[in-house]
């Protein structure tokens, strides 16, 4: 193919649509390194999957008609990797381009030591590349998309997404060393889950500093896409309303709220695959009490640092752990809806005797009234009151 | 080192020998192969010489060194088995590739997660180029396509300076 034979070619393919299955050689005369040659090249190299000889002659060499053939293998940086090449490969002067457009060569060797040269990670079972990547920041994920096609699939189909306090703080020390703002967090995360076209399984997402609206797409966003364990924090003072829909969601298998509000409007709300609900810093409304939360899977319960248990209803016939800590105005009576109730925890709770419904059991009965109970804890505190 | 045996040869402790792809024994206590959920099932179905073809001799040796080390685990050491970790994580990326597999492989939960975590610490903050090169992964991206890559990841590539170095 000679050098017109190239201008002409591209000017009339300006990119090849499909994989030029067939090809197997391709052979380049008078070679000058022309932008245009060089595009040729790459499409070449980037689609002809069955190619196994390219001869590129550059003009010069031509003129000179001598030392045609140069042997790779003596060359150093090169010929260590090309002599890894399977196939026969004749390239004259590889060396000479080499200087002048280290992409071609670069490109060489990755085209032709794709075959055998595994990524190494890949080789690994699939579960402990996620555990790898489990291990790893959301940044240095996405970081890795520039790696390979193969790693950007793999970040983009990765079904975690902690938008954690970490992550926060990583924007953060971005925004410090160069002149983005804040504003910019919004549209990382947009960016984030756009880019994402797998199932999300885990999000976990702390809220501060982020417009409500934004939180509230995003989690409308990763309820759509069927999130099992969703997170939501808010390490900050201001109050944030966990959305409405949340409370329908039928995917959910864990819940772990930190400092939001509890908004649920309807009568009846349930979690149909619920299994661990973990509530931590949450003031429940009298409101409540009018709502029934229908949780049939539900297993383990945690109250940390909560108000107004009192008012809560839960359904869950199945529940074999409820831990209560640091809480305020625990009233026993929800206890007796657990009849299969394994392990119970009430630790550091005050305001427990101020409801007359408490008094009238003592601890030996309450224990009693759990035929399954293995294991339970109860501080100091709550036998004064007993 | 002697072939195996199934009849207790120290009194009451039982014996188990493991056999690497290379053919090499190793005569160890049942007590400790059992950290293996794959070898507990096979003692579980009377075993008691284990040949184990993907795991060779040398990455065998330090797995045992783990399940040792591990069998002693108690309340009190626990700062000497953090520095066990830490020393035992310490080899080259091909050592520990072939080491997360094998754990794979024999099923010890403990101690990939260990290496996972090792790995990914490792990675964490090395340049591209160096992650390419660890992990012998070959770039099929055109310049002009992983530009655009790295463009639309730009808030990942900044913010720091990464670490070129290869270990």
């Amino acid at each position: 193919m000679s050098r017109d034979a190239v201008r002409e070619y591209l000017t009339t393919h300006d990119c090849i649509e499909e994989d030029l299955i067939a090809l197997r050689k391709i052979k380049l005369e008078g070679f000058v390194n022309t932008k245009n040659e060089r595009l040729f090249m790459k499409l070449m190299l980037a689609r002809s999957p069955s190619l196994v000889k390219v001869i590129v002659k550059p003009a010069e060499l031509i003129e000179q008609k001598s030392r045609k053939k140069i042997n790779l293998k003596k060359r150093s940086n090169v010929s260590v990797r090309l002599s890894l090449v399977p196939i026969q490969v004749l390239i004259t002067s590889l060396v000479r381009l080499r200087k002048n457009n280290n992409y071609i060569a670069q490109n060489y060797m990755n085209y032709f030591n794709e075959g055998r040269g595994t990524d190494r990670i890949f080789e690994l079972p699939r579960h402990l590349i996620d555990d790898i990547l489990n291990h790893m920041t959301i940044k240095e994920i996405a970081r890795m998309s520039v790696l390979s096609r193969k790693w950007n699939h793999k970040w983009s189909t990765h079904p975690t997404i902690l938008l954690d306090r970490w992550f926060h703080e990583e924007i953060k020390y971005r925004n410090r060393s160069s002149s983005s703002n804040i504003s910019d967090f919004k549209n990382i995360v947009n960016n984030i889950l756009l880019k994402h076209s797998g199932h999300i399984i885990t999000f976990v997402l702390d809220i501060s500093g982020v417009g409500s609206d934004d939180r509230d797409i995003w989690l409308r966003y990763v309820s759509n896409r069927g999130v099992k364990e969703l997170k939501i924090k808010n390490s900050t003072q201001s109050t944030y309303t966990l959305p409405s829909f949340l409370f329908n969601s039928g995917e959910l298998s864990h819940l772990d709220i930190t400092n939001c509000a509890f908004n649920m409007p309807l009568a009846s709300t349930s979690f149909q695959n619920l299994v661990k609900l973990d509530l931590k810093k949450i003031s429940f409304d009298p409101t409540l009490a009018y709502t029934i939360l229908e949780a049939p899977h539900l297993l383990t319960m945690f109250f940390t640092d909560c108000n107004g248990l009192q008012y809560l209803n839960i359904s869950a016939s199945r529940l074999i752990g409820l831990h209560i800590v640091d809480s305020h105005y625990v009233d026993l009576k929800i206890l007796k809806a657990y009849a299969e109730l394994k392990v119970l925890t009430i630790a550091s709770c005050d305001k427990i005797q101020q409801y007359e419904f408490w008094r009238r059991f003592t601890l030996t009965e309450i224990i009693c009234s759990f035929p399954k109970l293995i294991g339970f804890c109860f501080n100091n505190d709550l036998f004064k009151t007993v | 080192m002697a072939s195996s045996s199934s009849s207790s040869k120290t009194g009451l402790k039982k014996m188990l020998t493991l056999k690497s792809s290379d053919g090499d024994e190793f005569e160890l206590e049942e007590s400790i192969v059992i950290q293996c959920q794959t070898i507990k099932h096979m003692v579980e179905d009377g075993f008691s010489l284990i040949p184990l073809q993907n795991v060779d001799t040398k990455t065998l040796t330090k797995i045992i060194e783990y399940m040792k080390k591990h069998a002693e685990k108690t309340e009190s050491n626990k700062e000497e088995i953090k520095n066990f970790n830490k020393e035992f994580v310490k080899g080259s990326f091909d050592d520990q590739f072939e080491l997360v597999s094998a754990a794979n492989y024999l099923h010890i939960n403990g101690l990939m997660d260990l290496l996972c975590q090792s790995i990914a610490d490792r990675i964490n903050n090395k340049s591209v180029r160096a992650v390419r090169e660890i992990f012998n992964i070959s770039n099929d991206y055109t310049p002009d396509e992983e530009e655009k890559v790295r463009d639309e990841h730009k808030w990942a590539h900044e913010g720091g300076e990464f670490d070129e170095s290869l270990d």
